[in-house]
């Protein structure tokens, strides 16, 4: 129950960021649909729709009968400026990236017409279409795999690997606040964790401050690309172990290699369905053979999100 | 005794004439001061991309109404829910204008820079700030040459009006 009211409190604090008359509608839910929720979704024109692990509904689903509410200009403009604090130059860097962190740690996708420079994307304008994803965090989560990451008091290097939406970002934050705060039941007392957190989802950091818990041994740098993040974590914070979220190219493969080649434990995730698939891809092939990953962990829905299994490398 | 009255009528009508001739002083020196905070919000924005509740909070250090008003503004921009920038925006400047007299145009020229304030990037903020701050040095010149023509008129008229109903009370 206790659950339950924390996950809809989270809710209820994300629709604080919606415009008075989504604000309304969203409030109305019940507790079980706040708790179940893990998207928002907010679109010119179209219902409000909620996301639940069913499947993504109108608003009116869930709610008692009553007339559909569409999402106006107005309602999209007001919530735009509620999350970007009326201050869009402060947060353009995140709004290149298609997403601002409000507080909390819910992470708003944004789409609309994207200004361009030549390559680089200037700013997203006349916003259409917003998505708030409701920040999970599950303390214990990485309960099962612990006691494999920790190996006779030293921390193994280890990849992460699923889909989409499957829980790799939410492991890798219980296990970098495991790490860095210890674990008692296998008597290790912690140790320093450099969080490269790129798209700034691990620590959802919110003015300087993670909204997640990461642990008081973590150090992070955020929105910072893999490439730099790591070579500056070594120099600056020495940390044991190096913690950082979706291997994409062969530029995340070379600083993961870096952390490794320095003696430094690397957790990683990956977006993948199998081991066999990660290792056949070609930026990735070098860290299997180097052996740089002890361990992989996958993440299926069976039974349930986020169900870990251990693969040894 | 009658004398003592007169002289009181004649305290009476100058301390009048000195208290409009504040009023109006304190108009010239209010919208230097909006002037003053309008460059540090644009460095604000410029240089330092802080976010305008950050930005307000700095503002409201300046001493005065003017201080005053960007804390109330930033008072209520930290609130969450909180009513749009624009809402904060004009009943903070109800607050700050409504004991000056003759205040309308610098009024308008801060509140249209509202409705700009947050709906842009900071490229559209900057030119909105621009645009208010030269309306504002517009309306310092005037407001400077009519506390002039003003002060003297109040002053004049505050001593006349006393001494005429000193004499007819003699």
């Amino acid at each position: 129950m206790k659950a339950i009211n924390e996950k809809a409190e989270r809710f209820d604090r994300a629709a604080d960021y919606t415009a008075p008359n989504i604000r309304t509608q969203l409030l109305r839910l019940s507790g079980d649909i706040k708790a179940r929720a893990y998207e928002i979704r907010l679109k010119t024109g179209a219902p409000v729709m909620i996301s639940l692990d069913s499947g993504c509904m109108p608003i009116g689903a869930y709610l008692p009968p009553s007339a559909p509410y569409t999402v106006t200009k107005e309602d999209m403009a007001a919530t735009f400026e509620f999350i970007t604090g009326a201050s869009v130059h402060s947060v353009l860097e995140e709004l290149r990236c298609g997403f601002i962190t409000i507080r909390g740690g819910h992470r708003v996708g944004v789409c609309g017409k994207v200004i361009t420079d030549g390559g680089g994307v200037l700013s997203i304008r006349d916003v259409s279409s917003l998505n708030f994803r409701i920040a999970r965090e599950i303390k214990g989560c990485a309960d099962a795999v612990i006691d494999e990451i920790i190996k006779d008091n030293r921390v193994r290097s280890v990849i992460v690997i699923s889909p989409p939406s499957c829980g790799k970002t939410t492991l890798l934050r219980d296990i970098a606040r495991q790490l860095s705060n210890g674990v008692e039941t296998l008597g290790f007392k912690g140790v320093k964790v450099g969080v490269i957190d790129e798209r700034s989802e691990i620590c959802a950091m919110y003015k300087g401050e993670p909204q997640n818990d990461v642990g008081v041994r973590t150090d992070v740098l955020d929105m910072c690309p893999k490439s730099i993040g790591v070579s500056i974590m070594l120099r600056s914070m020495s940390p044991d172990v190096i913690i950082t979220d979706e291997l994409l190219n062969e530029a995340d493969a070379r600083a993961v290699m870096t952390a490794h080649n320095t003696g430094v434990a690397v957790i990683a995730s990956a977006h993948g369905e199998s081991v066999d698939e990660i290792r056949k891809k070609p930026a990735f092939s070098r860290l299997f053979d180097e052996k740089v990953f002890s361990l992989a962990v996958t993440l299926s829905n069976v039974p349930r999100l986020g169900t870990p299994s251990v693969h040894y490398l | 005794m009658k004398i003592a009255g007169c002289v009181l009528i004649l305290f009476s009508g100058l301390s009048l004439g000195v208290f409009l001739k504040r009023q109006l002083k304190a108009r010239t020196e209010i919208i230097a001061d909006l002037i003053l905070s309008l460059t540090a919000l644009q460095n604000e924005i410029t240089f330092a991309r802080a976010p305008l509740e950050e930005a307000f909070y700095k503002l409201s250090r300046i001493d005065g109404p003017v201080g005053r008003f960007y804390l109330r503004c930033r008072e209520s921009m930290i609130l969450i829910p909180r009513p749009p920038v624009f809402t904060i925006w004009e009943s903070s400047l109800q607050a700050l204008f409504s004991p000056i007299v003759f205040a309308s145009r610098e009024y308008d020229a801060m509140l249209s820079l509202g409705r700009d304030l947050g709906a842009g990037d900071a490229v559209a903020q900057i030119r909105s700030i621009s645009y208010a701050k030269e309306e504002l040095s517009q309306i310092m010149i005037s407001a400077r040459e009519e506390e002039k023509k003003r002060t003297r008129m109040y002053m004049g008229l505050s001593v006349i009006a006393a001494a005429i109903i000193a004499i007819a009370a003699l």
